[in-house]
């Protein structure tokens, strides 16, 4: 059916698959644009279709990218462990692949087009275990923010666009394998929070939301800072040289009056594209640490374990190095300041302290919905791009700071405890608790160890990766556990509530499991990354590991005086409350029964398919450090 | 595939079904209760769901709850019994195949795997396993033995539950009956007891104990409508949070240096010798930390207030929980970890046990509430066993640890029993006269304060005369240590006394109390029948032949194979001193105990002392040492003082106004950029603009800067 418009040699399915869990949600805040207002009920239903199709399409994606490890079976390995199915070999593969114009694989889960041809931009897309696991759990919490919106009634239509709009823009940066493209939706995300807690928030909402967007523009600007700077890196070392010979002759062709150096020094390719970008940090790694006889081609015969093959098949490898030297990419500050920026950009995302303070008053303002995607979704694009961004693409920086970036995680990890102890308002309770929560995100991925210790940063890393998951969840129904009393109370003051466990049995029992997912119990999903990131941190330095364990205890304080002053005591006022409607139900029952099954079996449930990921990031990272 | 139920091949697998079989009632009721209230919420208007409802029992509470519940662990029970039995026997069968031996009652595999590798390299697994050996399968066999017991017993005792409204006469409300909660927690801490027990590395065992730790916190908060119930229960999973912290710590040692945290290869590794991979510094920590958490369980010093306060839960509670299981779970992971402690901890773990025993014996020497008295002897019971694994005698500090379970359950219900009879009255000063209203009662509980007293012929003469040889043995070798037996000594004597007048004041004499003693009744026999067992039990469990020998006992020869093999000169020098001084050691026990019954009998059995001799106790012990004002005013207020100061310094509130914050600092940067673009276009036209100019001066900055300090 689709023949016609697909020539045979762009046939590719997954570029189907992957721009369609993009922009469905898009699509769908497309015809609810043009749907008759009369229907009122119909728009709810129709947006949450939109979120639900989405949710299917990122559940066909995992089947298919299970079919992808699966597909490569090797006696040394593990299963699905084979190095083949990982991101930077396909990516590779698919550069490959548009530079000799042979066909696309259709298998793969890479998409690649040229879109802004003037300035290298590509239309890039990919599906790892680490994005896939946030796409999955964006795609989730998006749906249950849509159930927890029944009751929005002003302007509807606007609030259920946006809503998947922002879906839309989370996935895109998500999946981006480009960083102009990731930044593109980046930004998309940016206007439609501003708009959803501007609109439809507290009190105070004009507020909060002018403050969230200048925080994120704050950080913005220091990502884009970033990228431009890494546009003006020379890659033609890194990229397939059919690429490099085009440019070539395209300069030619406009200078046809240079000799061939001149046309030479004016070659110089330049790229968006993270991969490429990252393995330029990885040989600037080696070259700034004294190891750049360890740098070699991926194809070159001499290669043994210990080299590392980053140059593309064909360059010459002194000349590479030598033009590598050259660059100003190649210098300790430049490196630094890269990083910071990228640290920068990423951090109020996370978000570190002290960037946090919009956090607080964007929950607090924001409706109950937009604050289980803020917190469920949001803060998780901060990990996601430190761990794909500027972990990989700035590894000397990040290991010579890797210490402080663990004390900023820790800090975070205090300091939002704390905190959150001293409030009297649930939500604002929870928000800080994202802030210490988040912070084990940070101290996961810092834990750069030795080479040979590669392992526990690696268990840094998984946990990292799962503290997100399980945090996204565990956020996403405590938000709504807050907005659950809240429709009752019309308050969310800690010290008038109390007493709600008889009149609400079922709300009770579905929050506690909620709250002791939160505070780390053994047995639901909070426990499995702290403990992954607790272990890691201690091998990393014993003082960060200390402080990581010791704020469990502040973790368990704040939790349980929030408990006990919400559900324990005798209250009249709340005696008369009902338990939760089958709506609230909903949302309740399926993330506390997730919060149980990846406590009980991660390594089933996520492991298996987001390991294999990890350990490729892993192998290509650590290995730089001797 | 994995099959649980391949007894054959496997017998440690029942270990691992009987595990998973509370497990079950657990799902159930969870479930039936969820459908239950969602549907009662509903059963007004909806038709379908009030059927609903009255199918789940309507208003009454899920009482079948109990009955599954009980029928569940007596089936756990039953496999344990079967697994006892045949581990015995093929300890001998298999005697010569310890290969064969191991891989029959133990097995382990990933729970998480990390890096390709196919073969096992260190650190990259988190392992899940059961290991059984005696230790593990009498204890198994106890757990499940006295649960199952008081299971049963709380069918009796906690029947106002099954009522539909239930008045609480302390938080003056009235509420539903919660039948089915209570037995829903407690099937989960039986499944989490047990998942502990049979663990075989050192993450399952800490998933456990964070497991028991949070259905004792929800079975002490059990009348959550009471403040200090709640409170009681925070605080029992705080300050248990403040020990985990030291496991943890422990577990990443471990980890960090071994790559496992399985118990046997680590015992294999360090051996109660330095090991290679460690520091000498890290090894002590790594044994303090493990001890932090035992203590922390335990009810040790520093970290025993919370014990006390955990009385708040319903007696069966403080029989399961708070005396018999997992109180005790702290000296079992010390035992189970015993290889792998340095001889300073060993010196450290001594010191606190002994600490501990002092104290709180001395503590409940004043308590008038019959719970309290208890539970600070318990306090006290765990400090001796925990002495006499800080002086080696590992096997006598396990024993008493089996024997306690016994008679201080009995105790308990007992006394839940009294609290029954008498219609929730648990002050001491106001029964008297009680053994002929409730003859059971009294005389089961006379066999418990027997056992506990060690008399001898008694379960705890045995273990307590083994422990006190043994710190013979310890302070004759080293007569620095001379502490380390006279404090048992003394112990022995306090003990016998104030548990000699918590009978005498409860079921001797004359009423103090005629409204109490005029409504007194004995309880129903379904909690009848636990008291008899258990008083049996405490009689007999640890009998051998010759009676007299309390070396001799049966259940001490078992465990004494289970223990591990200690290369410590001090230990073995000690424990041929404790040989040789066996029978002195034993008669001055013996004599301090008697002293210490007699002179309880002097003040309280001979002359009944009337309502005004016993005021309320004041001073120090009364006050238990002040531990508890302290810790309030330092831990707790001042980590409340300081989150207060926190919050502050992050943002100004009304309630809180403040001249610099975090918050505040990040907002006058900002403003400051918004006066340098005021200044610079002197004209305002719109937020989105200066929010648009101000991004590109910011970039055009930083890419300058880039751009000079790259070059």
């Amino acid at each position: 059916m689709l023949a016609p418009f697909f020539p045979p040699a762009e046939r590719e399915l997954d570029m189907l698959q992957l721009t369609l869990l993009v922009f469905l949600p898009a699509i769908f805040a497309l015809i609810l644009l043009v749907w008759p207002s009369r229907f009122r009920e119909g728009m709810r239903w129709l947006a949450l279709f939109g979120a639900a199709g989405t949710l299917a399409v990122a559940l066909c994606t995992l089947v298919d990218y299970h079919r992808l490890l699966d597909s490569q079976s090797d006696r040394d390995t593990r299963s699905l462990y084979h190095p083949d199915t990982r991101l930077d070999h396909r990516a590779d593969e698919a550069l490959e692949r548009t530079a000799t114009n042979r066909s696309f694989l259709s298998d793969d889960l890479i998409v690649r087009r040229p879109w802004v041809s003037k300035f290298d931009v590509d239309y890039a897309l990919g599906v790892d275990g680490i994005s896939l696991a946030l796409v999955l759990l964006t795609a989730l919490v998006t749906f249950f923010a849509l159930i927890a919106s029944w009751k929005i009634e002003t302007n509807l239509r606007g609030y259920l666009i946006l809503i998947l709009i922002l879906e839309s823009g989370v996935l895109g940066a998500f999946l981006s394998l480009d960083l102009f493209l990731f930044y593109v939706f980046y930004e998309v995300m940016l206007m439609p929070m501003f708009f959803l807690i501007g609109l439809w928030g507290g009190q105070r909402r004009k507020y909060a939301a002018i403050k969230f967007v200048i925080y994120t523009l704050v950080g913005s600007v220091g990502l884009l800072a970033a990228i431009i700077s890494l546009y003006t890196v020379d890659v033609r070392d890194f990229v397939p040289q059919e690429t490099a010979r085009a440019k070539v002759r395209q300069v030619q062709r406009a200078h046809q009056d240079w000799n061939t150096e001149q046309v030479n020094a004016q070659a110089e390719v330049h790229t968006f594209d993270a991969q490429t970008l990252s393995k330029v940090g990885q040989a600037v790694m080696l070259v700034l640490s004294g190891q750049e006889d360890r740098l070699t081609t991926r194809d070159s015969k001499a290669n043994t374990p210990n080299s590392v093959p980053l140059f593309a098949p064909g360059v010459n490898r002194e000349a590479a190095i030598a033009h590598l030297k050259s660059q100003s990419i190649c210098t300790p500050t430049h490196q630094y300041i890269l990083f910071a920026l990228l640290i920068l950009g990423f951090a109020v995302k996370v978000p570190i302290v002290p960037l946090h303070s919009w956090l607080p008053d964007a929950h607090v303002e924001a409706p109950t919905p937009i604050s289980m995607i803020l917190a469920g979704v949001l803060l998780k694009l901060g990990g996601y791009g430190l761990l794909r961004f500027a972990f990989p693409i700035c590894p000397w920086a990040a290991d010579q700071l890797s210490w402080y970036v663990g004390l900023i995680g820790v800090i975070g990890i205090v300091y939002g405890a704390l905190v959150a102890m001293g409030q009297t308002d649930f939500k604002r309770l929870l928000a800080y608790s994202s802030v210490s929560h988040m912070g084990y995100v940070v101290l996961g991925l810092a834990c750069w160890s030795s080479g040979t210790k590669s392992e526990y940063w690696q268990w840094g890393v998984n946990g990292a990766l799962f503290q997100m998951l399980s945090h996204g969840i565990t956020s996403a129904g405590l938000f709504f556990v807050v907005g659950v009393i809240y429709d009752r109370a019309h308050h969310r003051d800690l010290d008038r509530f109390g007493g709600l466990k008889e009149p609400m049995p079922v709300y009770s029992g579905l929050s506690a499991i909620l709250f002791f997912a939160s505070m780390g119990l053994p047995g639901l999903c909070g426990f499995v990354g702290e403990f992954q990131v607790m272990l890691a941190a201690w091998n990393y330095c014993w003082f960060l590991g200390t402080l990581s364990m010791l704020a469990t205890i502040l973790t368990a304080g704040y939790l349980l005086w929030a408990w006990q002053r919400v559900f324990l005591g005798v209250n009249p006022l709340t005696a008369k409350y009902p338990d939760v409607s089958a709506r609230e139900a909903t949302v309740l029952i399926p993330l506390a029964i997730l919060t149980v099954i990846l406590g009980v079996i991660p390594g089933l449930a996520v492991f298996q398919w987001t390991e294999p990921s990890v350990t490729g990031w892993i192998e290509n990272l650590s290995k730089l450090k001797p | 595939m994995f099959n649980p139920f391949d007894f054959a091949e496997h017998p440690g697998r029942a270990y691992l079904v009987a595990t998973l079989l509370p497990l079950i009632p657990v799902l159930l009721l969870l479930f039936a209760a969820t459908i239950r209230n969602m549907a009662r919420s509903r059963s007004g208007t909806d038709s379908f769901a009030s059927r609903i409802y009255w199918l789940f029992g309507g208003d009454q509470p899920l009482k079948t709850g109990g009955t599954l519940s009980i029928l569940f662990l007596l089936g756990s029970f039953g496999l344990s019994v079967w697994g006892l039995l045949q581990f015995h026997e093929e300890a001998h069968t298999y005697h010569d195949f310890p290969q064969e031996f191991a891989t029959r009652w133990s097995e382990r595999g990933d729970w998480l795997r990390i890096g390709t590798s196919k073969t096992i390299r260190p650190a990259t697994a988190l392992e899940i396993g059961y290991h059984i050996d005696q230790l593990t399968a009498l204890m198994f066999t106890m757990v499940t033995g006295i649960g199952s017991l008081i299971f049963i017993y709380s069918l009796g005792y906690m029947k106002r539950e099954t009522e539909d409204t239930v008045d609480d006469h302390v938080a003056h409300t009235t509420r539903r009956g919660r039948f089915g909660r209570f037995y829903l927690y407690l099937s989960l801490f039986a499944f989490s007891m047990l998942n502990l027990l049979i663990a075989d590395n050192l993450f399952q065992i800490f998933v456990g104990w964070e497991l028991v730790g949070v259905c004792s916190f929800f079975l002490i908060g059990f009348y959550y409508e009471r403040k200090s119930a709640s409170s009681a229960a925070n605080k029992a999973f705080l300050v248990n949070r403040v020990g985990d912290a030291g496991l943890l710590i422990a577990m990443a040692i471990a980890f960090a240096s071994f790559g496992t945290l399985n118990i046997q290869e680590l015992g294999g590794r360090i051996g109660g010798s330095q090991p290679v991979e460690l520091s000498h510094g890290l090894w002590i920590l790594m044994g303090l930390g493990l001890f932090l958490g035992c203590v922390g369980k335990s009810a040790q010093i520093p970290l025993q207030t919370w014990l006390p306060d955990a009385m708040e839960g319903p007696t069966p509670v403080s029989a399961l929980i708070h005396a018999a299981t997992m109180v005790a779970a702290g000296v079992y992971l010390a035992g189970r970890c015993y290889p792998l402690f340095a001889p300073e901890v060993f010196l450290t773990i001594a010191y606190c046990g002994l600490i501990t025993m002092l104290v709180s014996a001395s503590i409940a020497l004043v308590m008038t509430d019959i719970k309290r008295v208890l539970a600070f002897s318990t306090c006290s019971q765990l400090g001796m066993m925990m002495l006499a694994l800080g002086i080696g005698a590992w096997t006598a500090g396990l024993l008493h640890l089996l024997t306690h379970a016994f008679f201080k359950a009995l105790l308990f219900l007992g006394a839940g029993s009294v609290i029954h009879g008498c219609h929730e009255e648990q002050d001491l000063r106001q029964m008297g006269g009680l053994r002929r209203k409730m003859p059971v009662t009294a005389y089961t509980m006379l066999i418990g304060v027997l056992a506990i007293s060690g008399m001898p012929f008694f379960s705890g003469w045995y273990s307590k005369d083994q422990i006190l040889s043994a710190a013979m043995g310890a302070s004759l070798s080293n007569h620095l240590h001379a502490l380390l037996f006279l404090g048992p000594l003394l112990t022995a004597g306090l003990t016998a006394f104030y548990m000699f007048r918590l009978w005498f004041l409860a079921f001797a004499g004359e009423p103090r109390n005629r409204t109490v003693y005029n409504h007194a009744r004995e309880s129903p026999w379904s909690m009848k029948w636990p008291l008899i067992i258990l008083a049996l039990g405490s009689i007999g469990v640890a009998w051998g032949w010759p009676l007299w020998d309390a070396e001799a006992s049966y259940l001490g020869h078992h465990l004494h194979e289970a223990e591990p093999i200690l290369n410590h000169p001090a230990f073995s020098h000690a424990h041929i001193l404790a040989e040789e001084y066996h029978v002195v050691a034993g008669g001055l026990a013996l004599l301090a105990g008697v002293l210490g019954a007699g002179y309880a009998w002097s003040r309280y059995g001979r002359h009944a002392p009337t309502a005004a001799q016993l005021q309320e106790p004041r001073g120090l012990l009364a006050k238990r040492w002040y531990f508890d004002d302290v810790y309030d005013f330092v831990f707790l207020r001042g980590t409340q003082k300081l989150a207060e100061q926190a919050a502050s310094a992050d943002r100004s509130s009304p309630e809180r106004p403040r001249r610099f914050t975090l918050d505040g600092a990040m907002s006058g940067l900002a403003s400051l950029v918004q006066r340098g673009g005021h200044a610079l276009r002197r004209t305002q036209t719109g937020q989105v603009r200066q929010y648009v100019l101000v991004l590109v001066l910011t970039l055009i900055g930083l890419l300058g800067m880039l751009s000079v300090l790259a070059r």
